[in-house]
Parts: C-alpha cells; structure tokens; sequence
C-alpha cells in the first residue's frame, strides 16, 4: 500500500505547523521590512517631490525678488542722476552767484578805491591849483587876492538873473533872518563894507549881516539867505574839473576790467 | 529498492509510524524554519541589504508577483499557503541530491496530504471571501445538473494534484537508480540535473495549480466583479 494513513495525518500536520513557522520566521518579517522600505521611498519621494515645489516656490520669489530689485535700482539710479543734475545745477547757479556777488564786490572795492583815489586827487589839485591860482593872482594883479574875489562876487551880485534877482529881494525884504556871508579868509572891514554897499545898491536894504569864515570853501564866497544862495569859489572851477577828470578815469578802470571778469564767468560755463 | 520512503520505517508502535517520509520531512522543515530565522534575525530597511536577505526578499516578491499575476488581488493572503507549499516541494526535491536523502514528495502520503491540505484550503479561503452560501451556490451554477460533476472535478483535481508530483519524483528517483545501476558513469548526473529540473518545475506547477484552484474557487463565486458591475447597467 503506498499511502499510510498515519503518515498522511503527520504529514499533514506538518504541513501546517511548516505554514505557521514559516509565517512566523519567514513572510511577515519579510514583508513588514519591504513595507517599511516601500513606505519610506514613498516618504522619501514626497519629500523629495515637496522640496522640489519649495524649490520652485524659492525659485519664482527670488526671480521675481531680483525683478523687483533691478526695477528699483534702476529707479534709485534714475533718483540719484536727477538729484546729482539737481545739485549740480544748484551748485552751477550757487558759483555763478558767488562770482556776480564777488564781481559786485570787486566793482564796489574798486569804485571805492576810485572814489578816494579821486578824492585824494581833487584835493591835492584843488590845493595845487588854489595855491597856484593864489601865487598866480598875487603875482599878476598886486593886489590882495581876497579883494579881488570880492570884487567879483560883488560883481556877480550886480548881474544876477532875474528869476534869482527877485527871489533874493523878497528874502531881503522879509528881513526876519539874518544875512550870512561866509568866505574861506577873513573879510576886512572895507570888504565887508564893500559887500554891504553892494546889497544896498541893488536891493535897497540894509540887512544884518553875519560874516564868517569857512575853511571848505575853497577860496570864494558864498551868501545864504532863506535858502537863496549866491556863490562865487574855485570849487566851482575845481568840481568841473574833478569831474572830467572822474569820467575820464571811470572810462579806463572800466576798460582795464571787463574782460578779466568775462574770462571768469566763461571758465563756469 | 524501495519504490517510497514510507517503507523506510524507523520506529513502529501501532498506530504511530516513524518512517523516512517523516524524517525527512522534519529535516526539510528545519531546514526552511532554520535557515528563514537565521536570515531574518537581524533584517536591514535601507541597503546596503545582505545577500541572504536580498535572496529571501527576490524569492517572497516573486511568489507575491506570481500570485498577484493568477488572482489579479492582494497576493498576502495566499502567501503562506501557496508559497509553503512551493518552498517545501522544491526545498525536497533539491535536496533529493543529496546521497542519502529521501525527499518526502517522492512519498504518496506526502503528497496525497499536501492534495488533501489543497482540497481543504479551497473551499475555506472561497468561503471566507464569499461567505458559505454563496459558495455552496457555486456548485448548482451554471445548472444544478452540473452539481455532481463539480463534486467530481474537486475530488479529482485533488487527486490528480497527489498523483502528478508523486509520479514525477518517484519516477525521477527510480530513473535515476535504474541508469546507474545500468550505467554508472555521466548519466546518472545527467539524470540528477535533469531531476533537479523536474523537481523545480514539479513544485511551480503543484503551487500554481493549487492556486489557480483557490483563484477559481473565489471568483467563480463572485459574481459581482468590479468589470461586471459596471458592465450591468449597459
């Protein structure tokens, strides 16, 4: 008989025991470690696949970062190049004043310094041409000099205008404010009689009259009275004088300066 | 020359027989619990994996692959059945090289017990995933005329399961002891090769038929597949 019935039962049961062991020992440790393994490449894969969207989320903000950042450096380099034309027009116009404002200064110092220089010379002309005139006169005339300025201003009393005439008798008519007569000398009393014989001759008054001596006038005679005024002084001669001599060196100092202050303001251009 | 090693008897006290049949077959089962626990003592997640882990992991994937293949489901519950029945099977017919071994497949016992275990394990895994009635109706389908047919088929399916591998090995060893007694040199290697060939292909055809028998069992009693209840309302 080749099959046994016991050993068919064994068998059987071996069968089964095997099948349980082999569970046991042998498939589920298998299968629980590929599990895990299949479970952690899947891990793996989503993180990989989530650090792939962080990336490209990374990606796109730091493009889009950059983007930004050019756009608005380009807008600070456009801001900076308009503020340095800016400052660089403010400065441009500061120099250019600064220089009209120094040139103005320079004009002022020199007109100054033209002033006095002509001051200076109109003085020491007057006071050479006084001293000249007077050596002149004394020589010439062997008289006094002061007489004969008297003389001449008594003179121009007598031929006066008419308009100056009429205005300075009303003055003399009012007789409220006293004569004044003032002379760069002394006035001896026959001059000073000789003045007032004069007055009276023309005005028909005998006003009282105050002489005195002022230094400024240069070697004249002058008489005020109630803002009428009759002069006769070698300042007039002399003030011609200044003035000729003033416009002739204005002219030059002009002309010498010019063009230095043109070459400047060229230069800022 | 014995024709099976169920006559190779070591111990006998009625009813308990211990022949080389089951010596043997203890031996094949050390062999498989032994060696799986020493490999999977200590198993690895991340590689680099140990060859003898990577060995037993191709082998545990391919049954699955080749279950999953036959049932198109989950290969995890046939797992343990088809693939201890696989593993034992070919474990005993290779070891069948050995001098000395008697593999317990070339046993009528064995193999009419592992037919017996097979004609068990159909109808229990068809009722646990369709429930006992609906399996028991598969037996009146497609007609209640086909009823002893079906009975028929079961008992003769197991059989024929007993029969094939037993014949195989028996006549394999036989073969093999017939040409060497005849012609001692080459052929008998020859022959060994040849037999370790058989055996392989003994045990994939054992395991696969007994898993298309379990896979015919589930889904002749399913009626309701996924294809074909879309299919209905067409």
């Amino acid at each position: 008989m080749l099959i046994n019935g016991f050993t068919v039962f064994a068998q059987i049961l071996n069968f089964l025991i095997l099948v349980a062991l082999l569970r046991w020992v042998l498939y589920q440790p298998i299968l629980k470690v590929m599990h895990r393994r299949q479970a952690m490449i899947e891990d793996r894969w989503q993180a990989s696949e989530r650090l792939q969207a962080e990336a490209q989320a990374a990606l796109a903000t730091y493009q889009r970062q950059q983007h930004d950042l050019q756009q608005q450096r380009a807008e600070w380099l456009a801001e900076a190049q308009a503020t340095a034309d800016q400052a660089r027009h403010h400065q441009l116009a500061q120099v250019r004043q600064d220089i009209a404002d120094q040139r103005a200064v320079w004009q002022a110092d020199l007109h100054q310094e033209q002033a006095a220089f002509l001051r200076t010379l109109r003085q020491q002309v007057i006071h050479q041409t006084t001293a000249m005139v007077r050596q002149a006169l004394g020589d010439l005339a062997n008289a006094e000099l002061e007489r004969q300025m008297v003389g001449v201003f008594c003179d121009r009393l007598r031929h006066l205008d008419p308009a100056q005439h009429q205005a300075l008798a009303q003055a003399l008519a009012q007789g409220d404010q006293p004569l004044v007569v003032r002379s760069s000398f002394d006035l001896s009393p026959d001059l000073r009689q000789q003045i007032i014989d004069t007055l009276r001759a023309e005005f028909a008054v005998t006003p009282p009259i105050e002489v005195a001596t002022a230094p400024s006038l240069i070697c004249g005679i002058d008489l005020k009275l109630a803002g009428q005024e009759v002069v006769w002084s070698l300042d007039t001669y002399l003030h011609t004088l200044e003035q000729r001599l003033s416009t002739a060196l204005t002219h030059e100092e002009t002309a010498r300066h010019e063009p230095h202050l043109s070459a400047g303001a060229d230069r800022l251009h | 020359m014995e024709i099976s090693p169920d006559h190779i008897i070591y111990f006998a006290r009625s009813p308990i027989v211990i022949n080389a049949t089951l010596v043997f077959t203890w031996l094949t089962m050390a062999i498989l619990v032994g060696g799986a626990a020493w490999v999977t003592r200590r198993l690895s997640v991340c590689p680099p994996l140990p060859p003898w882990q990577t060995m037993l992991e191709l082998l545990v994937d391919g049954i699955c692959q080749q279950i999953k293949d036959i049932t198109q489901r989950d290969p995890e519950p046939h797992l343990s059945f088809v693939g201890t029945l696989f593993l034992f099977i070919v474990t005993a017919n290779l070891l069948a090289v050995v001098p000395g071994y008697q593999a317990p497949t070339g046993s009528l016992s064995t193999t009419t017990a592992l037919a017996i275990c097979v004609f068990v394990a159909v109808p229990i895994y068809g009722i646990r995933q369709q429930g006992l009635g609906r399996y028991l109706r598969g037996y009146l389908e497609p007609t209640p005329i086909m009823l002893p047919f079906q009975i028929i088929g079961e008992f003769s399916r197991t059989l024929a399961l007993a029969v094939r591998l037993f014949g195989n090995i028996m006549s394999g060893n036989l073969l093999a002891a017939i040409l060497l007694s005849l012609v001692p040199l080459f052929v008998p290697v020859v022959m060994q090769v040849l037999g370790l060939i058989f055996g392989i292909i003994q045990a994939y055809v054992f395991a696969i038929l007994a898993l298309v028998y379990m896979a015919s069992a589930t889904s002749v009693q399913q009626p309701s597949s996924p294809l074909s209840t879309q299919e209905k309302p067409l």
